[in-house]
C-alpha cells in the first residue's frame, strides 16, 4: 500500500494561449489534449503517462490540485480509509472524472490544498520509446525538461494564532501517506517551530516542499534537467525571450539541487532543478536547518532575499 | 572629501516624462512614460531595488491602491490577489497598469514594507 510518485498538477492560468505558449516553447512540453472546458493537458518528452500538467483557464493564478499515483488500484481504498481515519473528508470519484485517469480519491491537506490519488492513467510512452532508446529525442524543444520533478506548497502559517500548516502537512504526509521527511527548517523563539519541510515518496530529496505564508498557495512547480549546463541553457532561453523576470542560476543548500526560477505568464513560479541532490533512501538521517541559516539553505551561493518566499500565486 | 563611490549619492537630472505618479505615504513622485508599467516606474522607490515579483499579475507583490487618475490595463490581474485584505475596488496590481494621466497611488502591504518605511496606519495618516 503506497503512494508511488507525483503524477500531475493542475494550475490556474489567466490566459490559456499565453500559458500554452510558455509551457510548450519555453519549458519544452507538448500539448496532448484539449478539453471542451478549455483545459489543456501537457507532458514532457521523458514522461510515459499521458500528462503531468493541466492548465485551467481562470481569473486567478495558482494551484487547483496536485495528483499522486499509487502503486495499485486496491491502494486507493486502503489509503482512503487511513485518510478518513485521520479526520479528513474523502471523496471517491469514478474513472474519467480526471481526463485519461481511472477512479480517484480526493481530499484536502491540512493546508487546504486539494490532493488527488489515482492508480491508472493512460500511457503515451516517452518520446524515445522503450526499445534501444536514444538518450534524447530529435523533437526536443525549448528547455527540454525531462519531467515534472516536484512542487512547493505555500502553507498558511501564523504561530501567533497557533496555526502552522507546514508542520501539519508534514505530519499528515508522513503519518498517513508514509512520506519521508528528508529536511526541515526549524525556527521561532526556541527553535522548535517547523517553518519548512521537504518530503519524498521516491528516492529524490523531495516530491513536495512545504513553506510558510500568510495564506495557502503555490510556491512553484519544478521540472527536472540533467545538470548545470541544462540550468545555464534554461536561463539563457528565458533571458533571450526578454519576456519575464527570473532569478539567477544558483544552488539550493536544502536538497543541494542546481536551480533556476522563472514565472509563467500568469505569475505561477516555475523551477528548473538539476541533479540528484542525494539519494534519499529510507534510512537516510533527517537534515535540519536553523532559521539563522535559512538564506544559505534557500540559495547557497547568495544573491537573493526572502522576497523569494513571500512571492507566490 | 570621501573618495569612495556611492551610486545612491548621484543626483540625476529629473527625467521628462509625460505623467507623474505621486506615491501617497512616501510623499514623493516619479515620472512615467505611459508605456512601461506603473510597477516599473515606482521600483526606484524601493529600498530593495529588485524584488523578484512575477510582474505578470499573479503574485500580488506589487499591489497598490489607485487613488486618482486614469490607467490602461496591460493584462489580467489575479482575482485572488486583488481580494487580499477584503474587497477594495481601488486595489490594482501595478505590473498590469500603465499611466494614462497623472496618478495618485498608495503602496500596498508588500511594497510599503519593501520601501523601507515603517508599516502602520500612523505612517499613512500623516500624509
Amino acid at each position: 500500500m503506497s503512494v508511488l510518485r507525483l503524477g500531475h498538477v493542475q494550475l490556474r492560468v489567466m490566459n490559456i494561449d499565453e500559458a500554452i505558449e510558455h509551457y510548450v516553447n519555453v519549458i519544452g512540453m507538448t500539448v496532448i489534449a484539449r478539453g471542451s472546458d478549455g483545459k489543456a493537458y501537457l507532458k514532457c518528452w521523458d514522461e510515459w503517462d499521458a500528462y503531468s500538467l493541466i492548465l485551467e483557464p481562470s481569473d486567478s493564478a495558482g494551484l487547483t490540485h496536485i495528483a499522486f499515483k499509487v502503486a495499485a488500484d486496491a491502494d486507493l481504498d486502503a489509503l482512503a480509509d487511513r485518510i478518513a481515519s485521520s479526520g479528513a473528508d474523502v471523496e471517491h470519484l469514478p474513472a474519467g472524472s480526471l481526463h485519461a485517469c481511472g477512479r480517484t480519491v480526493a481530499f484536502r491537506l491540512p493546508s487546504g490544498h486539494q490532493m488527488i490519488l489515482f492508480a491508472e492513467k493512460d500511457g503515451l510512452g516517452t518520446d524515445v520509446g522503450n526499445l534501444n532508446p536514444d538518450p534524447w529525442p530529435d523533437s526536443i524543444h525549448g528547455i527540454g525538461a525531462h519531467w515534472l520533478d516536484h512542487l512547493a506548497l505555500v502553507c498558511e502559517f501564523d504561530p501567533a494564532r497557533g496555526l502552522n500548516t507546514v508542520a501539519d502537512n508534514a505530519a499528515f504526509l508522513r503519518d498517513v501517506l508514509d512520506f519521508k521527511v528528508t529536511e526541515q527548517c526549524l525556527g521561532g523563539p526556541d527553535g522548535s517551530v517547523m517553518i519548512a519541510a521537504f518530503l519524498t515518496r521516491t528516492n529524490t530529496p523531495h516530491d513536495i516542499a512545504c513553506v510558510p505564508g500568510p495564506s495557502s498557495g503555490l510556491h512553484h512547480i519544478a521540472f527536472f534537467l540533467d545538470d548545470w549546463n541544462g540550468i545555464l541553457r534554461a536561463a539563457d532561453i528565458v533571458a533571450k525571450s526578454k519576456k519575464q523576470p527570473s532569478l539567477t542560476p544558483n544552488r539550493h543548500g536544502m536538497t543541494r539541487g542546481a536551480t533556476f526560477y522563472m514565472f509563467d505568464p500568469s505569475g505561477n513560479r516555475n523551477e528548473t532543478f538539476a541533479g540528484l541532490g542525494y539519494l534519499a533512501t529510507a534510512d537516510r538521517p533527517l537534515v535540519t536547518w536553523t532559521e539563522d541559516q535559512l538564506d544559505r539553505g534557500l540559495f547557497f551561493l547568495g544573491g537573493e532575499d526572502r522576497t523569494f518566499v513571500e512571492v507566490y500565486s | 572629501m570621501s573618495r569612495s563611490f556611492d551610486p545612491d549619492a548621484i543626483v540625476w537630472p529629473e527625467m521628462r516624462h509625460p505623467f507623474r505618479i505621486h506615491v501617497r505615504g512616501l510623499d514623493t513622485s516619479v515620472g512615467s512614460d505611459g508605456r512601461a508599467s506603473v510597477y516599473a516606474a515606482i521600483r526606484s522607490l524601493l529600498s530593495r531595488r529588485s524584488p523578484r515579483g512575477c510582474a505578470q499579475g499573479g503574485c500580488g507583490l506589487c499591489a497598490v491602491r489607485l487613488i486618482a487618475g486614469e490607467v490602461v490595463l496591460l493584462g489580467p490581474m489575479s482575482a485572488s490577489k486583488l481580494a487580499v485584505g477584503g474587497p477594495d475596488p481601488a486595489r490594482v496590481l501595478a505590473c498590469r497598469i500603465a499611466s494614462a494621466s497623472d496618478l495618485v497611488i498608495e503602496l500596498g502591504e508588500s511594497l510599503l514594507r519593501l520601501s523601507g518605511r515603517p508599516v502602520g496606519a500612523s505612517d499613512i495618516e500623516k500624509q
